[in-house]
């Protein structure tokens, strides 16, 4: 391996720290997709191979792409952690055969059957993750990477929306309003199981130094905040006070809460880490973001896989990059990231122009070189109405 | 290839109009349709073979930006494999209605798509609240060309100007209409304007 997965880590670890590290990090969510591009066999057949091979994978994505850290850990590992987890709960609670594979892309679970009555919600089981032959193989995969790399495996958990929706369905949001006890209740059902997931991970990789939680439900187009706070942030703030881990937040939401979040969970005493390449795309958001929050870090900014990673030239994705550096690394806490996994459609050359414009505009001290010459930039707003900054 | 997109929340009628548009429009357009899954759709084989439909399941996958690409992807296998005329795009409840759109023309697949939102007119108070699905119905009612107003059959009447009061308030630029599967309101004017005729 030709990789300098110690200059990574320092890197990666200066930036959290609040240090200026020698370059802005290149980071992503390198699951599924991109792990079987650059590994050249889908993720069933992963899986099929074991733990070894799933490690091996994973490796060679850090090589190809050039990543300062998979914040997915594995590229078996889809970012939201819901497939699996849903289908662990899925077989200990008597209904199997709902996991769907799919050649080259997220395996997915079908949506509202396991905890559709409320017999299911009571009834629903807990996994050992230990045992769990899939969540296994990732444990072991994540150890064998750690062990040949050094590398600290981040605690990735799925409290609560996204579960809940893979577990419910839509009718979860009914259940705000006609069913909210039975609501609570089924997430109580998830935070026991990823409780038993930490336990696990802190068996076979040691206890971690923050947790990211993929929240869903802190959109102004999915819930009202009181409503999300209820069923999420309550969960994950319940984790961060049991744990002592600081929270690194990523949303998938057009539309975060960010400044209630933010202010919410200081008040009841979680500690902020980072916001992990979530939206909104406008960088002057983030920009008065930093100036509020001056010790969160941000990872993404504006780096949309819809916008010009997906349809742009390799100079459109280097301006972009180049405009969240100078407009959002100036002060460290800011590392290069695509909103928000790997998926397909987007050539290799995007993706690798992305890290090598963080290589060329990202050394420190940060200096602003104009807009690249041949580039467009592309719009944010991806057609809809531009979100009005709460800031 | 035109694309419809028909959204709505859970249990707003978005398969039973969808499946009447196909059977209104098959004699004249090739058509396919895009689902979150087939055994929802309630296509038997019988009518699938007679009509001429095609039929394609949506894979899951991150809803901001997997479920997008394997949509784009599906209507380019679409389009290469059937050639339809137009394709009805019914995605998950919890879809981002306005990325769907604007990244389908962005990339090329389509260059029109007309989104319909459907909102349950028997369950508005529930549907519109503040809290429960209010925001994630709201917003999709903010972002689309056409609200059907649906099941107003259950409705009283004067309980329903105040529903359609109420949702235009949301979308005053969106094209309104009331309709009922079981009665037959309002689907003509939903097949015109699904085959691009001005209202």
């Amino acid at each position: 391996m030709t990789h300098d997965f110690k200059a990574s880590m320092e890197r990666v670890a200066a930036c959290l720290a609040g240090e200026i590290p020698d370059r802005v990090p290149f980071i992503a969510l390198a699951d599924e997709p991109i792990g079987a591009r650059v590994a050249g066999v889908h993720i069933q057949e992963l899986f099929a191979m074991g733990a070894k091979k799933m490690a091996e994978a994973t490796l060679q994505t850090y090589e190809v792409m050039g990543l300062d850290m998979n914040i997915c850990n594995l590229v078996t590992f889809p970012f939201m952690g819901s497939a699996y987890e849903s289908h662990a709960i899925a077989k200990v609670s008597g209904k199997p055969g709902l996991f769907v594979w799919k050649d080259y892309a997220t395996p997915y679970i079908k949506e509202g059957k396991i905890a559709e009555t409320e017999k299911d919600i009571l009834n629903m089981g807990t996994p050992d993750h230990l045992k769990d032959d899939m969540w296994k193989k990732q444990l072991d995969a994540m150890a064998i990477v750690k062990e040949k790399t050094g590398i600290t495996q981040n605690l990735i958990m799925s409290l609560t929306w996204s579960q809940v929706l893979t577990l419910r369905g839509a009718q979860a949001y009914i259940d705000t309003i006609q069913n909210p006890d039975l609501l609570l209740k089924l997430c109580e059902k998830i935070y026991a199981s990823q409780w038993d997931y930490y336990q696990a991970f802190c068996k076979v990789l040691g206890k971690p130094t923050y947790v990211i939680n993929a929240q869903y439900s802190f959109n102004r187009e999915c819930l009202s905040f009181e409503s999300a706070w209820k069923f999420e942030g309550a969960f994950i703030a319940r984790f961060c006070k049991e744990t002592g881990l600081p929270l690194v937040h990523h949303n998938c939401g057009y539309d975060p809460y960010w400044d209630e979040l933010m202010d919410k969970m200081t008040e009841v005493g979680v500690v902020n880490a980072a916001i992990s390449e979530s939206h909104p795309l406008d960088l002057d958001y983030w920009v008065r973001f930093q100036k509020k929050y001056p010790t969160i870090v941000i990872t993404g900014g504006s780096l949309f896989v819809h916008g010009e990673l997906e349809l742009g030239t390799a100079e459109d994705v280097e301006e972009r990059v180049r405009q969240n550096i100078v407009k959002l690394a100036s002060k460290g806490r800011y590392m290069t990231c695509p909103i928000c996994c790997m998926p397909w459609r987007i050539p290799l050359s995007n993706y690798l122009a992305a890290r090598d414009a963080t290589i060329k505009y990202g050394k420190y001290p940060i200096k602003d070189t104009g807009q690249v010459p041949g580039s467009r930039i592309f719009p944010t707003t991806l057609g809809y109405k531009k979100e009005k900054a709460k800031l | 290839m035109k694309v419809i997109q028909i959204a709505g929340f859970l249990g707003s009628g978005k398969t039973t109009t969808i499946l009447e548009l196909v059977r209104r429009l098959s004699d004249r357009w090739r058509i396919a349709v895009v689902v979150n899954e087939i055994g929802e759709i309630g296509i038997d084989g019988v009518f699938l073979s007679a009509s001429g439909l095609k039929v394609k399941e949506l894979t899951g996958g991150c809803i901001c930006c997997q479920l997008l690409n394997n949509l784009v992807s599906t209507l380019m296998a679409l389009k290469m494999d059937f050639g339809p005329d137009a394709v009805f795009v019914e995605p998950t409840g919890i879809a981002k209605t306005e990325g769907v759109s604007h990244q389908l023309i962005a990339s090329g697949v389509t260059e029109e798509v007309l989104t319909i939102v459907l909102v349950d007119a028997s369950r508005s108070g529930l549907l519109l609240a503040e809290h429960g699905p209010g925001h994630l119905v709201r917003r999709q009612m903010s972002c689309c060309d056409v609200i059907m107003v649906s099941k107003v059959d259950l409705v009283p009447p004067d309980q329903l100007s105040f529903i359609i009061r109420d949702v235009s308030a949301i979308n005053p630029s969106a094209t309104l209409i009331p309709t009922s599967c079981k009665t037959g309101l309002g689907l003509s004017e939903i097949e015109a304007l699904a085959m691009g005729k001005q209202q």
